[in-house]
């Protein structure tokens, strides 16, 4: 019997999906617009990869797809990577593929849009406002008067989001979100920005499935979230069994009905202020990105790319929910401007688990400061019967690694 | 249409990947510009640069980091725009 094909559209985790796909006997065909990086072993698993800038482009996209249908018995089409989610679920609508309502996906990837709904659906939000001048952004943070978030309006993870205190980082950013949409080929809008009020608090994220069924809930993430102005996240733990997770759980349900959030996977993440009031961050209709896949699987002991690329096959999830074990991430980030390296070749480490060390800086690289996800040099994984156990694997394997930092003194006068 | 020297052609790109990564950096025409701190923010900002000091429009479809990992294959990109050492 020949394999089911499944067009993979843009992962958001470096095409590991190819891999899992593939040995969980699927036939993968790559759609890749190249802007991110892949890694080549697992793009040569794909029967098919079509690498194409112009993807981002409704009529490019839908002739490949129809050019792949005539090809090959299309079984599923799904992406993980935020930029195509909006044309991947209209294909979809069109085509009967299972996937998610077009429009919910649509309002989702907007910012503004969502902020729009949540607050016609009765949700907490911050303080916020679509600006379109630079003019429009310094009345706002003006009539603020403290520390606002400056998101682009449909973004990519966390690139371009800052959190502002004068009008030059709010030139700054707006500068950076016009590089960001010539680099994106304009995906990234530069006509209009959000900003936002700042709420300060701890992170949680919450990844559910939705099938025709019901809702198949995974669990929450606590985040450690780093410093200001950059907000990349430097710890995880899945699934979190605090206090606060009965109040994530309930408020993801809120978000599922109310938003009527009909299929598919999805990873909310909160912020709970002082007073402990939760406010929904963002809604992604993907689970958390990479390589977070690996807390789920080894928790609970799935192949969660399979579990979810039959779950748009067939519109039924029918993997393991229970999770047996604790995992977490635990990522390093740069501590200086300077060149970096590090060692970790005394550390056994394998993907299997139950510690897998990913080191992002084995040869000496300039880094100059910690801008997004991407900037981590080390990204720790362990995994165990207990969040403490996780922890001290963490702490041991931390305690192993060689940091090698060349770096220059600074004159503070300087301009 | 521009013309340059390799030699001078590397420096024009040389110049402008300082410029842009704004600190003293040696660079061959195969160092790994990624190695060095360009990233994709700063790979647009690069273009743009090179766009002022060359007098050229680069077309989306050359804006990738691959394009851009290196002092020679930015030169080998600049060729698409009869930009030749």
């Amino acid at each position: 019997m020949s394999a089911k094909v499944v067009v993979l559209v843009e992962s958001g985790n470096h095409a590991y999906e190819i891999r899992d796909l593939t040995q969980a006997g699927y036939a993968v065909v790559y759609m890749t617009s190249g802007m991110y990086r892949n890694v080549q072993e697992y793009l040569d698993m794909a029967v098919e990869v079509i690498r194409d800038k112009k993807l981002f482009e409704p009529e490019f996209f839908e002739r490949q797809m129809e050019e792949l249908e005539r090809k090959y018995a299309v079984a599923c089409v799904f992406t993980t990577g935020d930029f195509m989610i909006p044309l991947v679920t209209q294909y979809c609508r069109k085509k009967g593929y299972h996937n998610l309502d077009p429009e919910l996906a649509q309002s989702l990837r907007n910012k503004h849009a969502f902020r729009e709904k949540q607050t016609e659906l009765g949700f907490k939000t911050p303080a916020f406002r679509l600006c379109r001048t630079i003019e429009e952004g310094e009345a706002f943070l003006a009539g603020m008067n403290k520390a606002i978030v400056f998101k682009p309006v449909n973004g990519n993870q966390s690139e371009g989001i800052r959190l502002i205190y004068t009008s030059e980082e709010l030139r700054e950013a707006y500068e950076t979100l016009k590089l960001l949409s010539r680099f994106t080929k304009g995906v990234v809008e530069n006509s209009a920005f959000l900003l936002e009020e700042y709420v300060p608090g701890p992170i949680y994220s919450c990844e559910f499935i939705k099938d025709h069924g019901g809702v198949h809930m995974l669990g929450v993430t606590n985040r450690y979230l780093g410093e200001p102005p950059s907000f990349v996240e430097s710890g995880f733990i899945f699934p979190y069994q605090g206090a606060e997770t009965e109040a994530v759980i309930k408020e993801t349900y809120a978000f599922i009905e109310r938003f009527q959030f009909d299929f598919g996977p999805c990873h909310i993440e909160y912020i709970m202020d002082n007073d402990g009031q939760l406010f929904i961050l963002e809604v992604n209709p993907r689970l958390f990105g990479f390589p977070c896949y690996w807390l789920i699987n080894q928790a609970m002991s799935v192949n969660i790319f399979a579990s979810i690329t039959s779950l748009f096959e067939t519109g039924v999830f029918t993997a393991n929910t229970q999770a047996a074990k604790v995992a977490t991430l635990f990522e390093y980030y740069p501590p200086t401007q300077g060149y970096i390296s590090i060692d970790i070749q005394s550390i056994p480490s394998s993907e299997e688990g139950p510690v897998w060390v990913m080191n992002h800086a084995p040869q000496s690289r300039f880094v100059s400061s910690t801008s997004s996800n991407n900037d981590t040099l080390l990204s720790v994984l362990t995994c165990a019967d207990t969040e403490q156990q996780c922890i001290e694997m963490a702490q041991s394997v931390c305690e192993s690694v060689e940091v090698t930092v060349r770096t220059k003194p600074k004159v503070p006068y300087l301009v | 249409m521009p013309n340059a020297s390799e030699q001078a052609l590397f420096e024009i790109v040389q110049q402008a990947v300082v410029h842009v990564l704004n600190r003293k950096v040696e660079l061959n025409e195969n160092t790994s510009l990624s190695q060095e701190g360009l990233d994709s923010i700063t790979t647009v900002r690069l273009l743009v640069e090179l766009e002022k000091k060359l007098n050229i429009q680069f077309q989306e479809e050359h804006l990738s980091l691959d394009n851009f990992a290196s002092i020679r294959s930015i030169i080998n990109t600049l060729d698409h725009y009869g930009v030749t050492a």
